[in-house]
């Protein structure tokens, strides 16, 4: 039962890694934000990120033009705030798309299931 | 809060500087945020807030961007590939190396030179696991990609070996013909010095220290030959029709030779049958002579009958050979 809980495990952390860009950018095509409002924001969504992965994460995506970013001081602190570029919401939508009809595929053959 | 600059200093410290300070600032940032909710700054809330954010060279490698491997999976394939390469020619060709450059430094005994032998082998292995890594991790780093390196031999369907191809040449058959081949170069070199009745520090050779260079010189130019043919075993392990004719006029030529070793000259040291004779107290030479010479008269006959049976059988296989 270990090897399958293991398995399992594994194959949903596939999963995580997966979705968590798609995420992110479209929480910040909606509202800015700083890395740890983000943070807070994708645990109330129940899909939380490690700190060390997201901050991190949200730099690469800035480097690689999907992001921007910006100073800006909030509650007397200087805050990191990220936003979508042009080329970002441009990825979001294509990614949109694609996620839809996998969804829409993968449905297709979960639907064959008595359980479901 | 000095611990909190110790761990943005931690992270920051190996980034160059167009965005240590922008990563610090943040850092700091995000640290005083979730500071912010634990609602207290002491040394406990402190901690347990960096501990949240894990080990500083993680996250500044994270940061970095850096691959957080040796080898990609896309080069991986190639790298096993030429690994296995590297190590199947590379390692006999160590193992003949490193041993003639033993047996030209005069090693004191066999233990000595195994050893010796060993690990100079050992630290060949180490250096071709060291180059080749080193050469695909270059590569890695570079952004080649597999399909670059496959470029001038993409994969296609008629390179699949026949299914039914099993291995005409199992890998014991042509490892122990490299052994052996290399233990024939070998042998003209420790014949005087490893080869014969080691008594009272005293070394008697068993093969005739008076056999002129021209035979010497023959038996290492067949050994050179022979280990060539078993290097393409190894690597062929089939027998194509070009190898199993090649086998043949060699055995035959091995033979042939070996015949006239045994029968034109005094291959064995006569020196050797009076040592033997008075180490084993027979007081008879002429019958410690005699069975010398029935021994090599039967070793020769099995050395030469067993090549005759290896010529027909290859000649044998290559009917059936792929190649």
């Amino acid at each position: 039962m270990d090897d399958i809980d293991a398995l399992f495990q594994n194959q949903v952390l596939e999963f995580r890694r997966g979705s968590i860009v798609i995420a992110i950018i479209g929480i910040l095509s909606k509202e800015k934000h700083y890395g740890y409002s983000l943070l807070k924001l994708l645990e109330s969504y129940e899909l939380p990120v490690d700190g060390g992965t997201l901050y991190p994460l949200l730099r690469r995506l800035e480097k690689q033009g999907v992001l921007s970013s910006e100073w800006q001081v909030a509650e007397n602190r200087p805050r990191k705030y990220y936003g979508l570029t042009n080329t970002g919401a441009f990825l979001y939508e294509k990614l949109t798309t694609e996620w839809k009809q996998m969804n829409i595929k993968v449905n297709t053959i979960l639907k064959e299931d008595v359980w479901n | 809060m000095e611990l909190v600059d110790r761990y943005i200093y931690a992270v920051t410290r190996n980034m160059g500087a167009d965005q240590r300070q922008d990563v610090a600032d943040e850092l700091r940032g995000l640290i005083e945020d979730a500071l912010d909710e634990k609602g207290s700054r002491s040394k406990q809330s402190i901690r347990e807030v960096l501990l949240s954010f894990g080990d500083p060279e993680f996250l500044a490698q994270r940061y970095k961007g850096s691959r957080q491997y040796l080898i990609g999976p896309d080069l991986f394939g190639i790298y096993i590939r030429a690994l296995k390469m590297t190590f199947s020619i590379g390692i006999p060709v160590a193992l003949i190396i490193v041993a003639i450059d033993q047996i030209i430094k005069q090693p004191e005994s066999i233990i000595s030179f195994a050893l010796a032998v060993c690990s100079g082998l050992i630290g060949i292995i180490i250096q071709m696991l060291f180059w080749v890594t080193l050469v695909f991790f270059i590569l890695d780093r570079t952004n080649v990609q597999a399909k670059d390196l496959t470029e001038n031999h993409p994969w296609d369907p008629s390179m699949l070996p026949e299914a039914t191809a099993k291995r005409q040449i199992p890998l014991y058959e042509a490892v122990s013909d490299i052994v052996w081949y290399s233990l024939l170069i070998a042998l003209p070199f420790i014949a005087n010095t490893f080869v014969g009745a080691h008594i009272d520090g005293q070394t008697t050779p068993l093969f005739n220290p008076q056999l002129s260079n021209v035979w010497l010189f023959i038996i290492v130019a067949l050994g050179g030959i022979g280990l060539t043919k078993s290097l393409l075993k190894l690597r062929l392990h089939c027998w194509p029709k070009s190898l199993a004719i090649f086998n043949v006029l060699f055995a035959l030529t091995f033979s042939t030779t070996l015949i006239l070793l045994v029968t034109t000259t005094q291959l064995i040291n006569p020196a050797f049958a009076s040592v033997l004779d008075s180490y084993i107290n027979t007081a008879n030479l002429a019958q410690v002579t005699d069975g010398i010479n029935w021994t090599v008269g039967i070793t020769t006959a099995v050395i030469v009958g067993s090549y005759l049976y290896d010529a027909v059988n290859s000649i044998r296989l290559s009917r059936n050979s792929l190649r």
